[in-house]
């Protein structure tokens, strides 16, 4: 017991240390502002993997799991609510429409993706301990409540597959093959919600 | 060993020298609390108690559990999640009945391993299934697909390993079960590989290893069952599966070839889902991180590769051309494909015709493996003429001829490991440049290498970002020493750390692969830390790791150690290591006022004990002084020597009151004259269920004593169920009492911490008594105080409570139960109606 081998490991006592708010909230900021960057697409190239992976590495050991995941789900949602918001804006020529949604969802998978990359330490770690619905499950479900399933989206959608669907009864066309893969994977009650709607009143 | 004069026990009905006036008992804390099935846990009026003068702190202190009699009691002190901690601690599972939980859990399907100690006479049965089970589930009911493992099998002869309820292996003398104490084992799972082995370390002691030829993927959650007797569990862990032994990689890889075309797609589908570690497969003509080209046949088909993988394997002219284009005009595609093919997953097929073109092909690049694989198969073909058609394919593969290959190490034969680990050292064909800011560059790397190693970068060199672009990567808040070696690991996949003691290094290196998520790597210095762990160490290890989801087993083990440290020293080897003794619970007073004052560095009681002399506690506990009369009970006073407790009485910390009263009572105790254990050789007796085996008096006790016609003291010890047998009442001191009394012998003593009854065929319930223990048959303490206890409500039921507090660690040699109020019924109230008594804990 010889006090040499008593060595001390300073930087990594955690214990009992938590983050000071002002640093998880500057972590937490760092994080969010990149999820608005990635959605804006152009600038993945100007963001540094390293250094957000670290924030968000640093939060969720540091206990702040929750506050990252919950400041994350709110900057996606607020996203997605923004794409809702440009969907509106497009006019309602079906064929236009349908192509518009499936862009705007191609473009939520992949930010969605870039996230959860970031956020990977987390998704390992503290959504498997608190049983939280993973990065990618997240991503699903929010643009299912918020997009699809809103008030503004779905008689459109409705309406746009019924017009859509006729044309396309030989080769399903590129965008009805991609509408029907997005439905897909927004679980089976929205799928058939969709195409049951979209048939009914033929 | 056992000579029966020695072991008495007795009725009241039949003894009249039973003094029950008797002297204080010693020790008696205040906070105790009972687990629910008591009523009330304060002392009952009419028990000669000295806790009459003792009041319960007016502070209100949350009621804690007492530092209790034996090890794993105590860790809860320690823990954060006292009830998610319980569950882990020990499971008694009933005759066929099966214990499922979510922390039963492996964190991939089909992969995991763990670690349990069991205690049983036969079947120690685990389950491994996708979906938890029942309660009353059993596996020989079970249609969905599972794996059975029977430990002890037939009466504990064989070890069983069923699929889907058949038995695929049934070999007699190994892994059996042992009765009289926990034995640790583990059990893992890999891609149908099961791996059984005894001790706390997975991969050591393996008994025995089989491989299911049809892999059940989905296995996830571990069932703990039993077959005709109950089976103890304790201390389970989960944590993944790495299977090292050597011997068996032959056989997984010829597994993996078998299902190549399954696998491949369920590969693809997790990629796709992110999550999963990319194999080098993956990376075939893929053109992600590639770095060199070819160009094919006439049509220029332009094929990805890597330069790093290439030019392990054989010798490709990057370094003459201009360039990384290689340009093959003459070579058909599916000849340069089955190269690569070879080159990144170790085995191909090729149409015989074109057998010729790939021996060229892999002679004019040197891929020696595959020359020698090829001109293998022409000198078989030319033997052997009628042979296959042309058209026929032909398999190749370089086998599983190397022995030394891991099967988390992502690199296999043609590849040669050591050419791989050279590039580290060269940085030849190096595309990205490691920076550690503050400290510079630190490697000249490989993205495809590190990508293969961690997933972490794998998606940072090509999700798009800034470094899946740039040449230089910069990494911050990262120790270089340690991220030094976590880079080479990816190369060389090994540790090439050869301490033989726990080093800052190797906690910084466990932190780090946790970071980044080599799983293999955290498993292996995991591995090492534990080898190493000693009670210098464990603090530092415990307060890097704690925060540390991942390490839970880690965590566990450090625990373990720091409460053996503290606890196994106190309790059993009192006179072995005075000194020690003494030291150990003064430092856990230490700390708890170190803790209470906030204080950064340890504090001695000495030196709080200044502070006292100007200072009133309130001013120096500020917000923690309702915490100090919780925490202070907690340390066991009795077992501080008695000069040191004399000083402590006359310090100025008896100022706080609990501490006063503790001190006090510690040196009652310690002038009663009782001494303590004499001796190291405790075994443990462990209560499993009501009437097992486990008990004191199972194992040693033997009655004799005259009989009379009701009051058979045999009937009580010989675990057979007695109609009637009771003892009948007395008077003592003008009190109405009745009692049985054990002497477990006169060179024996028991620190008791669970007990069992069973009442016999009367309907006479008991409903308030008390289980007290005694050194000379004369002076009492009381164990566990019951007051209208409700738990006894059927003729020959079994009860059993545990006994918790200061006094499960006290030794005593006699113990007997009394009655301190009238039993229900209408007549004879004061019948102590009970025909089985079993103690557990610590025996010597």
């Amino acid at each position: 017991m010889t006090p040499s081998r008593h060595y001390r490991i300073q930087s990594y006592c955690f214990n009992g240390v938590p983050m000071d708010a002002a640093t998880a909230a500057g972590n937490c900021k760092a994080v969010t502002d990149a999820i608005r960057d990635i959605y804006a697409q152009e600038d993945m190239g100007s963001l540094v993997f390293e250094e957000l992976y670290r924030c968000a590495y640093n939060l969720v050991l540091h206990g702040q799991g929750e506050l990252l995941y919950t400041e994350m789900e709110k900057a996606m949602a607020a996203e997605v609510e923004g794409i809702r918001g440009s969907l509106s804006a497009v006019a309602d020529d079906s064929g236009e429409f349908l192509q518009e949604l499936l862009s705007k969802w191609h473009l939520h998978t992949k930010a969605v993706a870039a996230i959860r990359d970031i956020v990977k330490y987390m998704d390992r770690m503290f959504v498997v301990a608190n049983g939280k619905a993973s990065v990618h499950d997240l991503g699903v479900k929010i643009w299912r409540d918020s997009v699809v399933c809103s008030g503004d989206v779905m008689p459109r959608l409705v309406e746009a597959v019924r017009r859509e669907r006729p044309a396309a009864e030989e080769p399903a066309g590129d965008v009805m093959a991609g509408v029907d893969k997005m439905l897909a994977e927004l679980g089976d009650e929205v799928h058939r919600g969709v195409m049951d709607a979209s048939s009914a009143d033929e | 060993m056992w000579p029966p004069e020695s072991s008495r026990l007795r009725g009241s009905a039949h003894t009249v020298d039973g003094n029950c006036e008797s002297v204080s008992p010693p020790v008696h804390h205040p906070l105790v609390k009972y687990p629910k099935r008591s009523t009330r846990s304060s002392p009952i009026p009419n028990s000669p108690s000295p806790n009459k003068e003792i009041e319960i702190p007016s502070g209100g202190a949350p009621a804690l559990h007492g530092r209790g009699g034996n090890l794993r009691r105590r860790r809860q002190i320690w823990r954060r999640n006292p009830i998610v901690e319980e569950k882990k601690r020990s499971i008694t599972v009933a005759p066929f009945e099966c214990a499922w939980d979510e922390e039963f859990r492996f964190r991939e399907a089909g992969r995991g391993c763990i670690t349990f100690e069991a205690s049983a006479h036969n079947d120690v049965t685990l389950v491994f299934r996708q979906q938890p089970g029942s309660q009353h589930y059993h596996y020989k009911m079970d249609n969905s697909r599972h794996y059975t493992v029977i430990l002890g099998s037939h009466r504990n002869k064989r070890l069983k390993i069923e699929v889907d309820g058949k038995t695929v292996v049934d070999v007699a003398g190994i892994g059996l079960c042992c009765s009289s104490s926990f034995q640790s084992y583990w059990i893992s799972i890999y891609d149908g590989l099961i791996s059984i082995g005894q001790g706390r370390h997975p991969n050591n002691n393996i008994l025995f290893q089989w491989l299911d030829p049809d892999p059940n993927q989905n296995v996830q959650y571990v069932g703990l069952s039993s077959w005709d007797k109950h089976v103890g569990y304790r201390n389970i862990s989960l944590m993944p599966s790495a299977p090292q032994n050597s011997i068996l990689w032959s056989q997984i890889e010829c597994a993996y070839v078998e299902r190549d075309g399954a696998r491949g797609r369920t590969r693809k589908e997790e990629s796709k889902d992110g999550s999963d570690q990319r194999i080098l497969a993956n990376f075939l003509e893929n053109w992600d991180l590639s770095d060199a080209m070819f160009v094919v046949g006439s049509e220029k088909k332009v094929v990805p590769a890597h330069k790093v993988v290439l030019s392990s394997c054989g010798d490709f002219p990057f370094n003459l051309m201009n360039g990384a284009v290689i340009e093959l005009p003459s070579v058909s595609y599916p000849v340069l494909h089955s190269l690569l093919e070879f080159i990144y997953t170790s085995s191909t097929q090729i149409s015989k015709w074109q057998l010729i073109s790939l021996l060229q092909l892999s002679s004019q690049f040197k891929v020696k493996p595959l020359v020698m694989c090829c001109e293998e198969i022409i000198g078989c073909l030319k033997m052997n003429d009628t042979g296959p058609t042309s058209s026929e394919n032909l398999q190749l593969s370089s086998g599983g001829s190397e022995a030394h290959q891991f099967d988390y190490y992502p690199f296999k034969t043609p590849l040669n490991t050591q050419k791989i680990e050279q590039f580290l050292v060269s940085g030849e064909h190096s595309d990205v440049n490691i920076y550690v800011n503050g400290h510079g560059l630190v490697a000249h790397a490989h993205k495809l290498i590190l990508s293969l190693g961690s997933v972490i970068f794998d998606k940072m060199f090509t999700n798009g970002m800034k470094e899946s672009s740039a040449s230089s990567v910069f990494f911050e808040d990262v120790p270089v020493e340690a991220f030094f070696l976590l880079i080479q690991f990816m190369y060389s996949g090994q540790l090439k750390a050869d301490s033989k003691e726990i080093t800052p290094v190797l906690v910084e290196l466990l932190l780090l692969s946790d970071q980044f998520g080599i799983t293999v790597l955290q498993f292996e210095c995991c591995k090492r830390i534990m080898e190493f762990l000693s009670e210098d160490t464990v603090c530092s290890v415990l307060r890097a790791v704690s925060s540390i989801p991942s390490c839970k087993l880690l965590e566990e083990a450090c625990k373990r150690n720091f409460a053996e440290h503290f606890d196994y020293c106190t309790t059993a080897c009192t006179d072995f290591h005075v000194d020690m003794t003494v030291t150990s619970e003064e430092k856990v007073l230490d700390a708890i006022l170190t803790w209470c004052m906030e204080a950064c560095d340890c504090l001695n009681w000495t030196f709080v004990h200044e502070l006292l002399s100007t200072a009133r506690p309130e001013m120096l506990f500020g917000g923690r002084l309702t915490a100090i009369n919780t925490l202070l009970p907690l340390v066991r006073f009795p077992l501080m020597q008695l000069s040191l407790l004399q000083l402590m009485e006359k310090s100025n910390l008896a100022k706080i009151e609990v501490f006063r009263q503790l001190v006090a009572e510690a040196i009652e105790f310690s002038n009663a004259g009782l001494c303590m254990a004499t001796n190291t050789s405790y075994k443990e007796l462990q209560y499993i269920s009501d009437g097992d085996n486990n008990g004191v008096i199972y194992h040693a006790v033997t009655a004799s004593s005259p009989n009379s016609r009701y009051t058979d003291p045999k009937a009580l010890v010989s675990k057979n169920y007695q109609g009637t047998c009771f003892a009948g009442p007395r008077l003592e001191g003008g009190k109405m009492c009745s009692w049985w009394m054990v002497d477990i012998g006169q060179d024996h003593q028991l620190m008791c911490n669970y007990y069992t009854l069973r009442q016999d065929g009367s309907t006479t319930f008991m409903r308030s008594w008390v289980l007290q223990g005694s050194m000379d048959g004369r002076s009492w303490t009381s164990l566990r105080v019951h007051e209208d206890d409700q738990t006894i409500c059927q003729p020959g039921q079994f009860a059993s409570w545990p006994i918790t507090g200061p006094s499960a660690l006290l030794p005593f040699q006699y113990f007997r139960v009394m009655l301190t109020g009238p039993a229900t019924g209408v007549s004879n109230t004061w019948n102590l109606c009970i025909c089985f008594l079993e103690l557990y804990g610590y025996f010597r």
